[in-house]
């Protein structure tokens, strides 16, 4: 046993010991739990920030843009918008549920766009879908700061500890989201084509392949024409461009198909063409193609060339170009282009072996034709 | 044989070794993210007479389709097709 004072030996074990000992007792009472949440509170929290930043900027050049436009009221519109919200349609009930929705869906989308030509009377169609593209970013970046910060608050107001590490866990995610709708938006803003207007730009190729023909209005937003193609009629199917616009393909297609609309009988073949998601793993710019309508509107569109192909026993092919979801609503990447430019001669196969000279083939090329005209 | 339980350099080293990690957690939370290879947008027309091909930076306007003057002797020149590249980092 030593004798006299403790050494520094002694200090350092006694202190060590200490420590330990504290952290046992605080590991008893759930401090290490209570630190995590912090910690991922801390995260969170940062990101909450990142996701006001990105909002911000797209109100501010939401509301640049309104006024370089010469709107009457920038601000009340911005703030009318950004907060606008659908009602689901009764879903416990099924009965005519698309058409409750597609009305649901029409009232939103005339209303946005009477909003916007009240607000801008003497601008042209382009600007205005460009704005309200803008707008919907916009709206799209402030529910994802409120959804988060929603959770971020609840989780702390009531300690659940699960629910701050799912939106924790959740949250690289939610980011490359949010990142994707801020980056877009110069991309809308500029005009150029998006990845998602490769369905249109092989319509229009495909078009274009025997000099200009005549297109013809269907519905406000939808165009389509009719070429010839290797000794078939080819009737072609886009949104109209190249202001920022879907159209409605789903309609044109039931239109053009149930009265005849270009006198050439009941189509032989109908084809969708769109761009898809890919697998993580996979090329941006790979094709595939299989049978169904590839269109990813909520329900309306898609299930009227569903219910047009099987009433009239069209086979229904697709093509699709896969792509990222960030990829889809930035500028058209070179790999997209090419990837449309083989898509483009996969349709032209599926046409020649499916179908005979003399009959009808319906394509629609499905997207946004920001930056593709007819 | 070193004898770790009644070290107590070697305790001391321990709890060192927890203060780290802690303040590892707090750093490694906050760093930023990697950075995505910058692009630029480009223009591909083409003359529909000879079918000559000419790339150019995107100008704000473009669009696909666009008629942009006339080429050869009877041809338009057309914007064929834009779409973003990689910029080359030297």
């Amino acid at each position: 046993m030593a004798t006299g004072g403790a050494s520094l030996a002694d200090w350092i074990s006694a202190i060590s010991q200490l420590a330990f000992l504290l952290i046992f007792i605080l590991l008893f009472v759930g401090a290490n739990q209570r630190f995590q949440m912090y910690m991922w509170g801390k995260e969170v929290r940062a990101a909450l920030g990142i996701f006001y930043k990105y909002y911000s900027e797209a109100e501010e050049k939401t509301r640049d843009l309104l006024v370089r436009n010469g709107a009457k009221r920038p601000k009340t519109l911005v703030d009318r918008i950004k907060d606008y919200v659908v009602i689901s349609p009764v879903d416990i009930e099924p009965t005519d549920i698309i058409r409750r929705l597609d009305h649901l869906l029409t009232t939103e989308r005339n209303h946005i766009k009477d909003l916007l030509l009240r607000e801008m009377p003497d601008k042209d169609k382009s600007t205005r879908y460009k704005i309200e593209t803008s707008l919907g970013i916009t709206y799209a970046l402030y529910m994802l700061y409120k959804i988060v910060r929603h959770y971020l608050l609840t989780s702390e107001k009531t300690n659940n500890y699960i629910l701050l590490m799912q939106l924790k866990l959740i949250l690289p995610q939610i980011m490359k989201i949010a990142e994707s709708y801020r980056k877009a938006l110069d991309d809308f803003v500029k005009g150029a084509p998006i990845g998602d207007s490769i369905g249109p730009l092989i319509a229009y190729r495909l078009a274009h392949t025997n000099g200009n023909p005549e297109w013809v209005n269907i519905d406000e937003d939808t165009v389509a024409a009719q070429v010839e193609f290797e000794g078939r009629k080819l009737i072609l199917v886009k949104a109209s461009g190249p202001e920022s616009n879907v159209g409605r393909p789903g309609v044109a297609i039931e239109e053009i198909v149930e009265k005849d609309l270009f006198k050439t009988g009941k189509p032989k073949l109908m084809i969708t063409v769109d761009a898809a998601l890919k697998l993580e793993g996979e090329e941006t710019g790979s094709v595939a193609e299989g049978v169904g309508a590839a269109i990813g509107d909520p329900g309306p569109e898609k299930i009227r060339i569903e219910r047009t192909a099987t009433k009239h026993g069209i086979p229904l092919r697709t093509v699709i170009i896969k792509m990222g979801m960030d990829e889809a609503i930035y500028a058209m990447r070179e790999e997209i282009y090419k990837g449309g430019i083989e898509a483009l001669e996969r349709i032209k196969t599926i046409i020649k072996e499916e179908t005979s000279e003399g009959d009808t083939v319906l394509l629609a090329g499905i997207g946004n034709s920001i930056g593709v005209s007819q | 044989m070193l004898d770790t339980q009644n070290n107590p350099v070697i305790q001391f080293l321990f709890l060192l070794l927890l203060i780290g990690s802690t303040i590892y957690l707090f750093v490694q939370s906050g760093q930023a993210r990697k950075k995505e290879t910058p692009r630029k947008l480009v223009t591909v027309t083409e003359c529909s007479e000879t079918g000559q091909e000419t790339k150019r930076d995107f100008q704000e306007g473009d669009y696909i389709g666009k008629v942009l003057g006339s080429c050869g002797e009877n041809g338009q020149e057309i914007i064929k097709a834009i779409y973003s590249v990689e910029i080359k980092q030297k």
